[in-house]
């Protein structure tokens, strides 16, 4: 990790720490705008840190994915993450980009998170467009409003450049990154909540039966880390082919794991209104259908997989890891 | 608190390996059922390992003077995951290159590693673990097999078991008890390695039948056997953390994953157009072998650079038997083969083989229990 990201991860983990607590969730699940938190992102110059390249020293696509798995665990309720990459999509055909936050839209038919946006990037057949939001907003787990992009004025559209996946992968590993994040957050809970909840005369956490269900979940969180961390790696080498496919199943599958067992350890406590373990997983369930579900990849890289006709070629040389420059 | 793998290369000199190993396993694997293939690091062949030793990927990491090549971890990587995906019988060099040889190159003394290391090398002497005990199995510091100063040697006794290929092996490094467990001690204190050639006197050595039939491990008994002094590794009484350190090694490697692999593109392969209804399944599981395969060869870039990533190797483990113990059912339900064995050492006889060991997968080399146990430690809940 180079220090400069060191740096800016610790001071967005301070902020988001900071400021995302139960308290500012609740507001903005009841439609209220963090206009103050977003202010600050502003002022951290967090939208535009995708603008240059890494190889002109800007952030890499690696050192992103470490600030998207950051805004997982502090479930940041902002689009942060997709208006860096939108921007990125602008500055590299050398469009304006708008003010405020933009979202990502992978087509027609896909509902995006549309909380607080006025504009929307789009994928429409290998192209992608900068559209006004103006989809009715819906409802979510998530409890923000989800809009789908259809019949926005369009501002601007150009072919997704080449060694860049189309907005459907880069929204994959977007939340694939957010969900490793957020699956550390409950891992992080739910030990604290299995070392101090006592019963039978001590902490639950004691007991072997909670410490392989924690082990368990810990497991996943490393591999939904893990390969996420591996998509943006690959995507800085100019190796991703269905490494974001690969990220986005796997950080589901860790997903789903990791709020069955975070609930688990909490009992009841964990399901009710107050607490704020469900803050979490109501975004990890969210994400875990947002920019096609598990199944929706698994049955393309499935797909991709047979007709290669070697598996094993297939994994040493089309997921993503073979060609990596040393990044550790 | 959480367990980081951070994305590792392959640098472009083992990818070149890559294709030399591909071609060797080419040329060698003519011969092999899938059957043989499903067999895995438990396949015993001298001929193979020595014909492996004469391309160097025996101890390729180990310094130059004991015959090795001092390569890297992850050239040595590529080696391994090449013959473990082809299910080459690797058994022979196994336990050598993975465990021995690198315990001898940290705690043992020159003498033993002169001795020993360039035959290792070049594939010709083959060793096993002497670990676990009728009475101690993940209670592994309750064990009894005793050593006692007689001489300028020692005198052992006791029983190994479950000693996978001891049968065929020249030497066994064993972990035994050389003072007796203190009022108030750690049971861990007072434990040796020792070096043990198996031609010794009073060495017996009983195959054990599995489930399937066949016999890989053993129990090994000792009854009086007088070892020479010199054949202690490192130090008297520091066995415990000597044995722990090779542990490492044992887990975080491909063997953890892919005990099940070479069933799986046949098994594609015979469901021919039908595969296609499967795509979601073989989806996941791509996803799962990619991010496992990807934390391995993070592993072996921790044991590149000098780390002793026990946590890790524990956690990959962890997750690596499930998915190869999960493989063979689901290939064998996709199928939709039916019970009966053709008896031609092809796919359903190596399914039906992988169905019957697929149980061992998550107890050798720690059971499944103990490797979260060592996570929840990792995670201060003990």
């Amino acid at each position: 990790m180079s220090d400069l990201l060191e740096m800016m991860l610790d001071q967005t983990d301070r902020l988001f720490g900071d400021h995302v607590d139960r308290q500012l969730l609740v507001e903005v699940e009841q439609g209220g705008w963090p206009s103050g938190l977003w202010a600050q992102v502003e002022a951290f110059g967090l939208p535009d840190a995708l603008i240059v390249p890494a190889q002109d020293g800007g952030l890499s696509f690696a050192e992103a994915g470490a600030l998207f798995a950051s805004l997982g665990r502090h479930v940041v309720p902002l689009p942060v993450g997709e208006t860096m990459l939108a921007r990125m999509m602008l500055a590299r055909a050398g469009v304006e980009a708008p003010v405020g936050p933009i979202a990502l839209a992978a087509g027609g038919d896909q509902a995006f998170a549309a909380q607080g946006v006025g504009h929307v990037l789009v994928q429409r057949d290998g192209r992608w467009a900068l559209e006004v939001q103006s989809g009715a907003a819906l409802g979510s787990i998530a409890r923000v409003p989800y809009a789908v992009a259809q019949g926005g004025k369009a501002i601007a559209t150009h072919p997704i450049p080449d060694g860049l996946p189309d907005l459907l992968t880069l929204g994959a590993m977007l939340r694939a990154s957010q969900m490793a994040g957020a699956v550390a957050r409950v891992l992080e809970m739910a030990v604290d909540y299995a070392n101090t909840r006592q019963q039978f005369g001590r902490p639950i956490g004691r007991f072997q039966a909670v410490q392989q269900l924690l082990a368990r979940l810990a497991a996943e969180a490393a591999a939904g880390q893990a390969a996420s961390d591996m998509a943006w790696s690959a995507l800085d080498a100019g190796t991703l082919d269905h490494a974001g496919a690969i990220a986005k199943i796997r950080a589901g599958e860790a997903a789903r794991i990791a709020a069955t067992i975070g609930h688990q350890v909490h009992g009841a406590i964990g399901v009710t209104d107050e607490h704020m373990l469900h803050y979490v997983t109501r975004r990890l369930w969210t994400w875990r259908l947002e920019y096609g579900s598990e199944r929706a990849w698994a049955t393309r890289l499935g797909e991709a997989a047979r007709r290669e006709g070697d598996l094993w070629s297939f994994l040493t040389t089309r997921c993503g890891a073979a060609a990596l420059e040393q990044l550790a | 608190m959480s367990f980081a793998f951070p994305p590792t290369a392959l640098p472009a000199k083992a990818e070149q390996l890559r294709a030399e190993v591909r071609a060797f396993l080419a040329e060698w694997g003519a011969g092999w059922t899938l059957l043989d293939r499903a067999h895995s690091w438990t396949r015993f062949d001298r001929d193979f390992s020595r014909a492996v030793g004469a391309r160097g990927w025996i101890g390729m990491t180990w310094p130059t003077r004991y015959g090795g090549q001092a390569r890297s971890s992850l050239e040595r990587y590529v080696v391994l995951e090449e013959m473990l995906a082809a299910g080459a019988p690797v058994g022979a060099h196994w336990f050598g290159d993975r465990q021995s040889g690198p315990l001898l190159l940290r705690s043992g003394t020159e003498k033993q590693r002169v001795a020993l290391l360039p035959r290792i090398v070049t594939g010709e002497l083959a060793f096993c673990i002497g670990l676990s005990e009728p009475d101690s199995g993940s209670d592994l510091a309750s064990l009894r097999t005793r050593a006692t100063r007689e001489g300028s040697g020692w005198r052992l006794d006791g029983t190994k078991v479950w000693t996978t290929n001891a049968h065929r092996s020249d030497y066994m490094i064993a972990l035994v008890r050389t003072s007796p467990t203190g009022e108030g001690a750690p049971r861990q204190a007072g434990l040796t390695q020792f070096l043990i050639d198996l031609t010794l006197p009073g060495i017996s050595i009983k195959p054990i039948a599995d489930l399937t039939g066949e016999a890989h491990f053993n129990e090994v008994h000792f009854d009086g056997t007088i070892v020479d002094e010199t054949m202690m590794i490192g130090r008297e009484g520091e066995g415990w953390a000597q044995a722990n350190a090779e542990l490492a090694y044992e887990r975080s490697g491909p063997d953890r994953y892919l005990s099940s692999f070479p069933v799986l593109q046949p098994a594609l392969d015979r469901l021919g157009e039908d595969a296609e209804r499967h795509d979601d399944d073989l989806g996941r599981l791509v996803a799962r072998y990619a991010t496992l395969r990807g934390m391995s060869v993070s592993t072996a870039g921790m044991l590149e650079r000098g780390l002793e990533p026990l946590q890790e190797a524990a956690l990959i483990k962890d997750l690596g038997v499930d998915l190869e113990q999960e493989t063979p059912a689901m290939l064998a339900d996709m199928l939709d083969i039916g019970p009966a064995l053709p008896g031609d050492g092809g796919l359903e006889d190596a399914l039906a083989f992988l169905t019957q060991t697929a149980p061992s997968f998550s107890l050798r080399g720690g059971t499944r229990e103990i490797m979260r146990g060592m996570t929840a430690r990792g995670l201060g809940l003990r």
